[in-house]
């Protein structure tokens, strides 16, 4: 679909918020609480922060969230009785004011649940979520969309996009025909635009390295020894992968209490020791270099290659959640220039 | 930080130890971890306000195991965190080297375990003041109330595990949550897999924990996990007079029997 120019007044997100909810719509958006800001389930616009750079967590959760029954069971005497999810009973979201980056993460996370077999609570969720993105004004030392494809005003991944042009107004730029219908629904609230260079209302961030240089150097550099250089202060926990927009790894869990249980998808880090751990003991991943390194491959060699899409977005958030400062950013350079 | 730099060197320099573990600039203004070898090294090394983190962690990491000797940059949290190692026969004497450092940035340097004790009883102890009220509004809180107190401060857990990942004192080689036969703990970061798993660490560490606070610094969605460890030693001082990270040679409250115990119903 061709982009459709629009503006919206900032006095008019008040009204969409509003008409988005009472339409049965859930509106997701960041609101800051406890000093952290991450998103919630908002039914005014004055909940929502629009000042910050990043949640701390991706958007993914509203796609994949960090625990979901995937079925439940009941034993008889002699069968199992296996219930599916209601995938009627999956909501229509709103995803407000996330960033581009936070868009863009939805498509190599869409490519993991759906490019082989397809992941249907996935996809019904995916389906029914409209994406309207706000570009960055600012960003921090973290951020590095603009080396990873991406940029500040990106609109992959979003349906509405909005772009804040002066104090009163924002550019929207109507991507999908997910946006359109939103901009059918609410057309009085839009009103026509001539197309808007973005560029000198969005932050500048300036490109470190391309993903085709990483994608490149990887080639050789499975046995280099940069692995443990870089790996050596990570701590091993998941915190990067969980808070990462693109990193879709899960593991399943059954809970049964008597005849009953519940089998749950909870979100699993490559990260971990036990993640590659095999029965018998042997671990192919034993050390956290290498564990390290299957991040950057699987997002860098094995995603592009498989299902042509990088598994990272540039969002920074990794390296901002990070409890011993691997800096993505800074160690994806060293790989471009090693 | 000159002092530091010049005893680390020089610990280098005449190969009294292979490795140091101490601090380097990082992101933005953060410090970082980092492990050092050569004497030439040590200039990227920096000592400041900010090296709070208690990189004691790494003493149990491959790097520290496969180093004969090491030293560390050990402000108050990380000696304490070396001396409750050793107590559980974690670390020897002889294979490190502490360049002990106050709370307020004063080097002091080279301790033995003898001195690091003597050390650590000096630096102050306890928590944040904004900490100490939080602690006080809940012990008012009658029991229930500060039951679902906890259930949802719980409640944002994403288990990514960065609490026990930041933390000296959980070494475990295989955790007891990643047992799954049977499993004892859920897995699943849901409400009662994250009260279940909270509640199973903090009772691990009750007369273990140092308070170094690594926990909730770690933590991506803020935890107070700090304050939950913190009310369990509070409450094991009092009730056994017992506190870890003060003394090499310690045996912790929970795993003692003794005939002179406060409490009289075990006699």
């Amino acid at each position: 679909m061709e982009i459709i120019n629009k503006l919206i007044d900032k006095s008019s997100l008040s009204a969409l918020i509003e008409r988005l909810n009472t339409s049965g719509k859930q509106v997701y958006a960041p609101v800051t609480k406890n000093g952290l800001c991450d998103f919630a389930k908002v039914e005014s616009v004055q909940e929502i922060d629009f000042d910050s750079i990043a949640t701390i967590q991706s958007a993914k959760s509203l796609v994949f969230p960090k625990v979901e029954k995937l079925l439940s069971y009941e034993k008889t005497y002699d069968d199992v009785i296996v219930k599916e999810v209601d995938l009627t009973k999956i909501p229509e979201v709103i995803a407000f004011a996330g960033r581009p980056c936070d868009a863009a993460g939805f498509i190599p996370l869409n490519a993991i649940f759906t490019s082989d077999s397809v992941d249907q609570i996935f996809k019904t969720r995916l389906d029914k979520l409209s994406i309207i993105s706000i570009s960055c004004k600012k960003a921090d030392d973290f951020c590095f969309c603009t080396s990873v494809n991406g940029s500040p005003s990106n609109t992959s991944g979003s349906d509405i996009l909005l772009t804040e042009i002066s104090e009163t107004t924002y550019y929207a730029e109507i991507i999908t025909e997910k946006g359109k219908a939103i901009l059918d629904a609410y057309a009085d609230l839009f009103k026509d635009s001539a197309v808007v260079d973005k560029t000198p209302f969005v932050a500048k961030i300036d490109k470190q390295f391309s993903t085709e240089i990483i994608n490149e150097k990887l080639k050789t550099l499975f046995e280099s020894d940069i692995w443990d250089h870089q790996a050596m202060r990570c701590v091993g926990c998941g915190a990067c992968a969980f808070v990462c927009p693109a990193c879709g790894c899960f593991d399943i869990q059954d809970e049964t209490k008597g005849k009953d249980g519940v089998r749950h998808r909870c979100w699993d880090s490559c990260g971990f020791k036990i993640f590659t751990m095999h029965t018998s003991g042997h671990n192919p991943r034993e050390k956290q270099a290498q564990r390290w390194r299957q991040r950057i491959f699987h997002k860098f060699s094995y995603q592009p290659e498989q299902q042509q899409e990088f598994g990272c977005v540039g969002c920074g958030r990794c390296s901002r959640a990070c409890p011993s400062d691997m800096n993505i950013a800074e160690h994806l350079k060293a790989i471009a220039v090693k | 930080m000159e002092e530091i730099k010049k005893i680390a060197k020089e610990l280098l320099a005449e190969n009294k130890v292979q490795l140091i573990v101490g601090f380097e600039k990082g992101s933005a203004n953060k410090v970082r971890p980092a492990f050092f070898t050569k004497p030439e090294e040590i200039d990227q090394l920096i000592y400041n306000e900010y090296c709070i983190h208690n990189i004691a962690l790494y003493l149990k990491k491959d790097i520290c195991q496969k180093a004969n000797n090491l030293a560390i940059i050990a402000n108050p949290n990380v000696v304490r965190s070396i001396l409750q190692l050793a107590s559980e026969n974690q670390i020897a004497e002889e294979k490190i080297k502490i360049i002990g450092i106050s709370f307020e940035g004063k080097c002091v340097g080279l301790l033995d375990f003898k001195a690091a004790e003597e050390f650590s009883k000096t630096q102050p102890k306890g928590i944040k003041p904004e900490d100490k009220a939080l602690i006080e509004k809940i012990q008012a809180m009658p029991l229930e109330e500060r039951f679902n107190y906890w259930v949802e401060a719980f409640s944002p857990c994403i288990k990514c595990y960065a609490c026990r990942a930041s933390c000296p004192m959980c070494y475990c080689g295989k955790c007891n949550v990643e047992t799954n036969n049977p499993q004892w703990i859920p897995v699943a970061p849901h409400k009662y897999g994250n009260l279940e798993w909270h509640m199973m660490r903090a009772m691990h560490l009750a007369g273990r924990c140092i308070n170094c606070g690594e926990c909730n610094r770690s933590c991506p969605v803020n935890i107070p996990l700090n304050i939950l460890s913190y009310m369990l030693s509070d409450f094991i001082l009092d009730e056994f007079d017992s506190e870890a990270g003060m003394n090499a040679v310690f045996t912790p409250a929970l795993s003692v029997y003794t005939s002179v115990d406060k409490e009289n119903f075990i006699k």
